[in-house]
């Protein structure tokens, strides 16, 4: 082709390319990591640069949410998939380039959690095919060069989606149920207010999320007499006992709203009960339901058909506000007033709040129904457990400090499960010791895992939600490096009782940053466990309360309790160093002291620990020699011990027997280090015995008789063989063998 | 007239006077004051005064923040269409003193925002 016609080429498929170009390209992009591991994550980016309809505002932001990919690979199926929510970012001031055949976006990235080093993005968002599939290349380049890139396409043009199930009370079942409102009802509005009939659905359209509301409405029979109004700790119980989803994995995008007769302080119109600000505890998930009262006095002129006045237009007006305000408390939102905006023309303000200052009938003139634009950026960009339903609590900041995976999530089917669990109460000063279990989900196929679960190995990250809302994560005071330990967990589809699981205990009172659990109040603790081929589990939130001092003898110890030389005793299990002598002395005195208590058991065990075990130090700096100072005692361990044998005896909770199984196996390791095999045997099957009757795992039983019968009695007899008790030595059969998961 | 009757916007008992008997003395209806303690209140003690009579007296005041109200008083009778409404936080040596026209509503909320009470006059009022 000569230059004019190569010119003219170019200038038709330049055409082309801009007739082709979408009315907009905002939404929600989906897409997985291309480089440097290609599809080991996966990016949902939303892209907020134009306008997506003629009423929904254009915020000028980029944000996104990063998720890990796991592909759990079975023979002959195909591959289950979960993915785990790692972090959230936006960027505030996207610089847009735009081009005939596509448009280029970049800027500097700001994450909402954890330390990063500085990041920008660019993205590339083109258009190409008839009709345009949009889609954006994105580059993200950190200090230093290094580069991760995604491959997304466009595949919505909302920026989230919401599921809402909307029950109904039986005295206020009639129509209207859901608000409907025709900007033309009402005489009060905008001069220039585009005309529209608006829902909750298609407010939220406008503001960005696509809200689908099950067309199922339940029932709920509120006749019974004398039942006149509804307090949040009985609306609490209704959204328990009537939302489908409240079962479910949480945070979750979807709601519960419940149109109801009235309130215990009959001026409430509306309101959102799932918080602890309302009076609820609900146990880590807030922001999932709320109530419209129909019977307050606003909606006394509300009509099924058109209003026929004004009376009847704003009381229809009013319906559709509450729902929308109500609805708009789920979504972490404040009261306008409460966010520094007492003039907000938005659906989170109140007309007569905003008409106080700016004079009567003002409200309604000027609201163009419609969120403010820093509620907009926060619905549509903000980090994703600051929206989502279930995530952080309302008006909390708290996840703004947290570190880098203390909010990860899981979705979809995890080969894993892990779960963090222990007692529920601990007294003040009593060492925090919890249960990291992980356990195979897979019905047909083993899993491979690392079973070093000690934060000390970096594999597990756990994360403690203190009592004022701050989360840090566990810093251990040892890092250990080393090969990993494996494990193979069987099927649960074919395995004994127990084999699927792998459990540890963790100590988690003290460490790095000194104690973690020295206030009284609630606890939240979360571990995410990183496996072999980068697998990614995190934990539900486990909820533990720490008593209060019941006496000022508790409260006067606790002084002495709480300083680094206790701290680092209890860590290291017992110490016979001179430098930590004086938490030595703490610890034997309130062992002492509370030895009927479970802090007594506790502290006694780790002081019988450091006492059951030779001690050697270097006395003479001159000579740099390790000496032994101290011999093992196993007999004092013993003495150390024994109210802690009896007090976990007598506990038959199942949440002790991980502490009866501990204190016996380190009895039974001091009796034969003393000379007595046979009193180890004898508590050994006391413990099996009681284990049994507790209803705990037959493979965990077996481990300790099968100690016992390994050594010989009292009257010095030989050790029990398997044949001698008659149990079959060969393992159970199995129907066939079960698959490796890859 | 018989059997006009008017109703009282701010909810009081009222009575028609053409339904009375003749001779009968008849009396005016007396409108209700509602006052609201709303938002910016934390654990405060708080006086309310009604034409110079204490009508609320109490500590702990706390705005719920989840509807933007701390306490709803109950309802004080007030004679004619004004009254005069002091709100006073002793412990915060915070005062203030409103002239209410109940001609224009009954309802008064009161807000404490940035160190100074502030209230308005409404016909109706909602919380949500």
């Amino acid at each position: 082709m000569d230059s004019y016609e190569t010119v003219k080429a170019e200038a038709s498929s330049a055409a082309a390319a801009q007739a082709s170009r979408p009315l907009t390209v905002s939404g929600l992009y989906q897409g997985d990591m291309m480089l440097p591991q290609p599809g080991r994550f996966e990016l949902e980016l939303r892209v907020d640069i134009d306008p997506r309809n003629l009423i929904s505002p254009v915020m000028n932001r980029v944000s996104g949410d990063l998720f890990q990919v796991t592909r759990t690979n079975l023979p002959g199926q195909p591959p289950q998939i979960s993915r785990t929510y790692i972090e959230s970012w936006i960027v505030d001031r996207p610089v847009i380039t735009p081009s005939t055949d596509h448009i280029d976006v970049t800027g500097t990235v700001r994450y909402w959690l954890g330390t990063h080093p500085a990041t920008t993005v660019a993205l590339r968002i083109s258009w190409p095919g008839s009709p345009p599939a949009v889609g954006a290349e994105v580059t993200f380049t950190e200090t230093g060069g290094s580069a991760r890139k995604y491959s997304c396409r466009r595949i919505s043009d909302a920026f989230r989606n919401v599921n809402i199930e909307i029950d109904v009370c039986s005295s206020v079942n009639t129509l209207p149920l859901l608000p409907s409102y025709d900007t033309s009802w009402h005489d009060d509005r905008p001069a220039d207010l585009p005309h529209r009939v608006m829902t909750i659905e298609s407010i939220y359209e406008e503001a960005g999320v696509r809200v689908t509301i099950d067309p199922t409405h339940t029932v709920v029979d509120d006749s019974a007499a004398q039942f006149q109004s509804w307090t949040t700790a009985e609306l609490h119980d209704a959204m328990e006992t009537h939302f489908s989803q409240v079962g479910g994995t949480w945070p979750n995008w979807q709601m519960w709203g419940l149109m109801a007769g009235a309130f215990e302080d009959s001026l409430v119109g509306g309101i959102m009960f799932d918080t602890a600000a309302a009076g609820i505890s609900s146990a880590g998930s807030e922001r999932q339901g709320f109530a419209v009262f129909r019977k307050h006095e606003w909606f006394n002129g509300l009509v099924k058909e058109a209003p026929q006045n004004q009376e009847q237009a704003q009381a229809a007006r009013q319906f559709l506000y509450t729902w929308v305000h109500e609805a708009g408390h789920a979504f972490n939102f404040l009261h306008a007033w409460d966010k520094g905006r007492p003039d907000s023309l938005s659906w989170m303000n109140y007309d007569w709040r905003y008409e106080q200052r700016n004079g009567d009938k003002t409200f309604w003139k000027r609201f163009a129904f419609r969120f403010d634009d820093d509620e907009l950026i926060h619905l549509r960009h903000g980090n994703r457990a600051s929206v989502i339903m279930g995530g952080d609590p309302w008006s909390s900041g708290s996840h703004l400090e947290a570190p880098n995976l203390s909010m990860s999530q899981i979705e979809g089917k995890a080969a894993l499960e892990l779960i963090v669990r222990s007692k529920g109460y601990f007294d003040l000063m009593e060492p925090v010791i919890v249960e990291l279990r992980l356990r195979n989900l897979l019905s047909d196929a083993s899993v491979m895992i690392d079973k070093r679960l000690q934060p000390e190995y970096g594999g597990v990250a756990i994360y403690i939600q203190k009592p004022d809302g701050h989360v840090i994560q566990y810093d251990p005071v040892i890092c250990a490096i080393g090969g990993p330990e494996m494990l193979m967990l069987a099927a649960a589809g074919y395995a004994e009782p127990g084999r699927d699981r792998y459990s540890r205990e963790i100590f988690l009172s003290y460490g790095s940053s000194s104690f973690y659990f020295d206030q009284p109040g609630d606890y939240r603790i979360r571990a995410v466990y990183q496996g072999p081929g980068d697998v990614l589990i995190p934990s539900e939130a486990h909820r533990i309360r720490i008593g209060a001092p019941v006496s000022k003898e508790i409260d006067r110890a606790a002084q002495d309790y709480f300083t680094d030389d206790v701290g680092l005793t209890l860590y290291l299990q017992g110490s016979r160093s001179p430098h930590l002598a004086k938490g030595v002395r703490v610890l034997e005195g309130l062992a002492d002291q509370f030895k009927t208590t479970e802090l007594g058991a506790k502290v006694a065990m780790t002081l019988a620990n450091g006492v059951s075990q030779p001690f050697y130090r270097m006395q003479d700096p001159q000579s740099q020699k390790m000496v032994r100072t101290s011999n093992a005692d196993p007999d004092q361990a013993l003495a150390m011990t024994e109210s802690a044998l009896k007090l976990y005896r007598n506990d038959t909770s199942k949440s002790a027997n991980l502490a009866y199984s501990r204190v016996v196996q380190r009895r039974a390791d001091y009796h034969e280090e003393a000379g007595n095999p046979g009193q180890a045997k004898q508590e050994l099957e006391t413990l099996a015995q009681d284990l049994t009757a507790r209803g705990a795992n037959a493979p965990a039983v077996e481990k300790y008789q099968r100690r016992a019968d390994a050594l010989p009695d009292s009257n010095g007899k030989p050790p029990v063989t398997p044949q001698g008790r008659g149990r079959a030595a060969a393992p159970k059969k199995r129907p066939r063998a079960p698959k490796r998961a890859t | 007239m018989a059997g006009l009757c008017a109703i009282v916007q701010a909810g009081a008992t009222a009575e028609c006077k053409a339904c009375r008997p003749q001779g009968e003395t008849t009396e005016l209806p007396v409108p209700d004051l509602r006052v609201y303690l709303t938002d910016g209140f934390a654990d405060d003690h708080v006086v309310v005064s009604v034409d110079g009579r204490t009508v609320f007296d109490q500590t702990g005041i706390t705005t719920k923040k989840m509807i933007g109200l701390a306490r709803q008083l109950p309802p004080v009778p007030v004679p004619g269409d004004k009254a005069r409404v002091e709100v006073k936080l002793p412990e915060k040596n915070l005062a203030a003193t409103f002239d209410v026209d109940l001609s224009k509503g009954s309802h008064v909320p009161v807000t404490l925002e940035n160190g100074r009470l502030t209230h308005s006059v409404l016909s109706r009022i909602g919380f949500m």
